[in-house]
């Protein structure tokens, strides 16, 4: 009875994994060995979350990627070939990412790998492309552990490159906010405990100090915390000027609600996340009312591409981008695409050298990558983001100034 | 009434019981003595329907009932007076009483037969209120028979109830026991002292490894030297 | 001030902890297994609700008891298809049902998609009462919590099938013995502690916000609590559920923020090296 039983249940856990990775795997396809045959499609491999904790990005990733592929192939392709997608579920998670790089690899013989939204996955990704001489353009992850590593050792990360912004430019894209928006003299600090949250706070310290700006108190929270009365009565009692949020994951939503009913009277400011996603923000009401986020990309002319992608996406997907995911995969699709093109070759040595040297237009910009660590450059020239605040669940462009909807929106309770 | 034939039973792999017939006729009491690990608990389950025999039978008025489920066994009449007491501990002693009576619908009869309880037991109905997890031992034992009678059974199985009890206290346990045969009760007890159990016993059987060895009336068996030395150590 | 607002903080996210808490610690006493599904049935109390409330537009009320009913009709069928055919095996229990809400979580996913999703809050406003701040949402939840938390230990006290589920729990034996159908009312707790989990969803989802892999923290947390308090014990899980939530706010605000979390795991294991059974653990086999 009892062996019975546990026979049972391996056999139902077996049945549970197969299936489970029986959905993440049909996307496969023959795999042809001769790889520069112009009849062959170029395949990029997406490594990006569908599951998980930040499972919510993923499917954002592939509609931009989508449009990437339409507009390469509906312009011949790469070199002729047509640019196929094949993507695959990382959870966010370095051991699936690690499977999944090689699996693309090694089965579908995919010709270069984009993606990976996690720091640590991109991480341990890198490894694996190397390995495999395979070219990795990383979309999103933004540690600069990355580009530290590469910088190390850029003849064995030779076809690694860095698309999705540095640390410092994500807290160089919220500087506006203190120095200019609201002049503030001083900020509080409210982030999850996290290596990545942390790395933030530290940046922005060293940006705001450069700037005149004094951190005034600190918070992190616990990534499964649900109630913050104790964090908002510590920002009252700091009274800053501005608040930076870096609560970026599932608990932004219940502190954001949380700081709006107890009427803190000091403008925030989010860095990245749950609190920047119009999905998220669609049902909250009021509660999402003056809260500024940055953002690296909005339906504003920063380049000639940028407004008519927004609008190929709405009329495509029935919803709006996030300017990050669908951005960065987009951008990261066709910087490849491009620079293949302007190389001549499939050669990787030639894609390598064409990436380190020339510039490409984006989304968000004009994308330069530093010879040494791969890093593509921000600010004036560069790539450059934008800072936004919702209001009735819209999203007003506040800075640039040349392309914002309108000033700061106050709220009627802020000092 | 009851009767068992050829019952085998298992755990797992290992055998309890391996060829057991037994009978209890209407209104008799009945000892079932044997050392420990006999198999004389695993008898009382069975036929309790606690645990399914692999072969044989169990007939109650002719009728087969192995394979019936608990609670159908104590709507048939047969209730069981565990080993080891089996109350819950955090439910008062009212609560563990009206438990013993779940199978049954009629309320009033069984406030009555709470009310009968307690003057069988006039120590319950002081502390009706503690919990059972709180009374002394002789206090548990009489909860325990006392609940097994709220179901009303023709047939009480009682599993040991004497045992860890203070001599006054299993005398006293013992007296009830009778009383409760004497008012129309057919008992089943099963007991370690097996000259307390043979006072009052009509007949008695001998479990021994899964076996019945013999069976016979007490003064009988009593009469046996070889019993007299395994049992009682004359 | 600050205290007393901590307090008082403390105590309304106390309520919804009792009663996620509630509904594990009675299945845990029934069934005597290790349900690592239990933040399955909270989960879907959270889409259900956005699916009736957003998509259907059904108000919170109806979208509430539809919610909760069918997470109760959900938890029977789980229990007769799944667990009832390996309750026996602690090991083969702790695997399937882990595996089981992990094969849900992708299952919500592939139906409901994995963006993150916010339900509009049915009571907007916030009181201030001599400068202590109360959310009025959490002040309904927290009520709506108390109503369920009284009924069920009425329920347990008063009824027929309450007194069989109490039995079961401190003495499977016993129950067995003076006729109750233990299996039913394994069953039959199963699925109210679904029921429970789904009702604190049900009330938490206008104030966190709903997505695939919601169920874990809330898992974890129940299973804190009811240690803490001892298994099985309804009394016990009340009180741990209480001091989890009052722990959480006064050691962010007097401690450190980050250690919220630390802190009650903290005093879990300080607790279980003291008394292995946890605050008021059963007493078992009388
Ligand atoms: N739950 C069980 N699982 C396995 N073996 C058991 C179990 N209960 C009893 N046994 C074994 O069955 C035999 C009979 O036990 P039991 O019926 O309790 O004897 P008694 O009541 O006469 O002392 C013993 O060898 C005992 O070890
Ligand atoms: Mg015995």
């Amino acid at each position: 009875m009892v062996k019975r039983n546990k026979l049972f249940a391996v056999a139902m856990v077996l049945f549970l994994l197969v299936g489970t990775l029986g959905c993440s795997s049909q996307s496969q396809s023959g795999s042809g060995d001769s790889k520069d045959n112009p009849k062959q499609p170029y395949k990029i491999g997406l490594l990006i979350p569908m599951s998980g904790d930040a499972g919510d990005h993923g499917q954002i990733m592939i509609d931009g990627a989508k449009i990437a592929q339409e507009e390469i192939n509906a312009a011949g392709g790469i070199l002729g070939r047509q640019v196929e997608l094949i993507p695959f579920d990382s959870a966010a998670n370095t051991e699936k990412g690690v499977t999944g790089a090689k699996k693309l690899i090694e089965q579908d013989k995919v010709d270069a790998l984009v993606g990976t939204y996690r720091t640590g996955v991109a991480l341990a990704v890198m490894d694996v492309a190397a390995d495999a001489k395979i070219p990795f353009l990383i979309s999103m992850a933004a540690s600069d552990e990355i580009r530290n590593k590469i910088g190390k050792d850029n003849s064995y990360y030779k076809y690694v490159f860095k698309v999705a912004p540095d640390v410092a430019d994500y807290t160089a894209n919220l500087l506006p906010f203190l120095t200019d928006i609201t002049k503030a003299k001083t900020y509080y600090y409210a982030a999850e405990n996290t290596a990545w949250a942390k790395q933030l706070g530290s940046v922005m310290k060293k940006q705001a100090e450069a700037a005149g700006i004094k951190l005034v108190g600190e918070a992190y929270v616990d990534t499964s915390a649900t109630e913050f009365t104790a964090t908002i009565m510590d920002i009252k009692k700091a009274n800053p000027d501005v608040v930076v949020c870096g609560i970026i994951t599932a608990p932004g939503v219940p502190f954001a609600k949380q700081y709006y009913d107890a009427k803190v009277p000091v403008p925030m400011v989010v860095t990245s996340g749950v609190l920047t996603i119009p999905n998220t923000i669609k049902n909250m009401g009021a509660q999402s009312d003056y809260i500024s986020f940055g953002l690296f990309n909005i339906d504003k002319p920063i380049t000639d591409l940028t407004v008519p992608f927004w609008e190929k996406f709405q009329e495509k997907y029935g919803y709006r981008g996030t300017g990050f995911n669908e951005v960065k995969t987009y951008d990261s699709i066709r910087i490849l695409a491009e620079a293949i093109n302007k190389a001549g070759s499939f050669d990787k040595d030639a894609l390598a050298k064409t990436l380190e040297t020339e510039q490409f237009k984006g989304l968000a910009g004009t994308y330069k990558f530093d010879e040494t660590d791969h890093q593509a450059k921000w600010g004036e020239g560069y790539v450059n983001g934008v800072l936004a605040e919702w209001k009735d669940g819209k999203a007003q462009v506040i800075w640039p100034e040349n392309v914002r909807d309108s000033a700061l929106i106050r709220a009627p309770w802020w000092k | 009434m009851l009767e068992v034939k050829d019952l085998v039973v298992y755990y797992g792999k290992a055998l309890a019981l391996e060829k057991v017939s037994l009978l209890v006729k209407e209104n008799e009491f009945v000892a079932l003595v044997g050392p420990n690990g006999a198999g004389k608990t695993t008898l009382l389950n069975t036929i309790s329907g606690l645990l399914t025999p692999a072969a044989g039978e169990i007939l109650w008025n002719n009728s087969k009932i192995n394979g019936i489920k608990p609670s159908e066994i104590v709507r048939l009449g047969i209730s069981q007076c565990p080993e080891g007491r089996k109350l819950a501990p955090e439910m008062t002693v009212r609560e563990n009483l009206e438990m013993g009576a779940f199978v049954r619908k009629d309320k009033k009869k069984i406030a009555e037969d709470l009310e009968k309880t307690f003057q069988l037991f006039p120590r319950l109905k002081e502390r009706h209120l503690q919990l059972a997890g709180t009374l002394s031992g002789g206090e548990r034992q009489m909860v325990a028979i006392a609940r097994s009678l709220m179901s009303r059974p023709r047939l009480l199985m009682l599993d040991e109830p004497s045992l860890g009890l203070a001599p006054i206290i299993k005398e006293k346990i013992f007296e009830v026991i009778r009383e409760i045969n004497s008012t129309g009760t057919t008992v089943l007890l099963v007991e370690q002292d097996t000259q307390m159990a043979f006072q009052f016993a009509d007949r008695a059987y001998v479990l021994e490894t899964g076996n019945i060895v013999m069976h016979d009336k007490p003064e009988h068996l009593l009469g046996q030297s070889e019993f007299r030395k395994a049992y009682l150590g004359l | 001030m600050a205290f007393i607002q901590l307090v008082i903080s403390g105590v309304l996210q106390g309520g919804l902890y009792a009663l996620i808490a509630l509904g594990l610690t009675l299945t845990l006493g029934v069934m005597r297994i290790t349900d690592l599904s239990y933040g399955v049935y909270y989960t879907l109390g959270a889409y259900f609700s956005f699916f009736f409330i957003i998509k259907l537009g059904f108000n919170f009320v109806l979208a509430g008891i539809l919610s909760v009913v069918l997470a109760f009709l959900i938890g029977l069928l789980v229990e007769r298809l799944l667990l009832r055919r390996i309750i026996s095996d602690e090991l083969s229990v702790m695997i399937l049902t882990f595996a089981f809400a992990y094969a849900l979580e992708e299952i919500i996913v592939f139906v409901w998609g994995s963006p993150f999703r916010t339900l509009p809050p049915y009571a907007i406003g916030t009181l201030n009462i001599g400068g202590i701040l109360l959310e009025k949402q959490r002040l309904v939840s927290f009520a709506v919590a108390v109503v369920l938390i009284v009924l069920v230990l009425l329920f347990l006290k008063k009824t027929r099938f309450g007194k069989a589920l109490r039995m079961v729990s401190q003495q499977q034996h016993g129950a067995y013995l003076v006729g109750i159908d233990v299996q039913l009312i394994q069953r039959l707790t199963f699925a109210v502690g679904s029921f429970l989990a789904a009702s604190a969803a049900v009330l938490l989802s206008p104030i966190y916000l709903v997505y695939p892999a919601m169920g874990w923290s809330p898992l974890l947390k129940a299973f804190g609590i009811v240690i803490l308090g001892g298994m099985g014990s309804v009394k016990g899980t009340i009180i741990a559920a209480f001091a989890l939530a009052l722990i959480e706010v006064l050691s962010s605000y007097y401690i450190n923020q980050s250690l919220s979390q630390v802190s009650f795991f903290v005093v879990l294991i300080l607790v279980i090296l003291i008394r292995p059974s946890g605050l008021f653990g059963n007493r078992e086999g009388v």
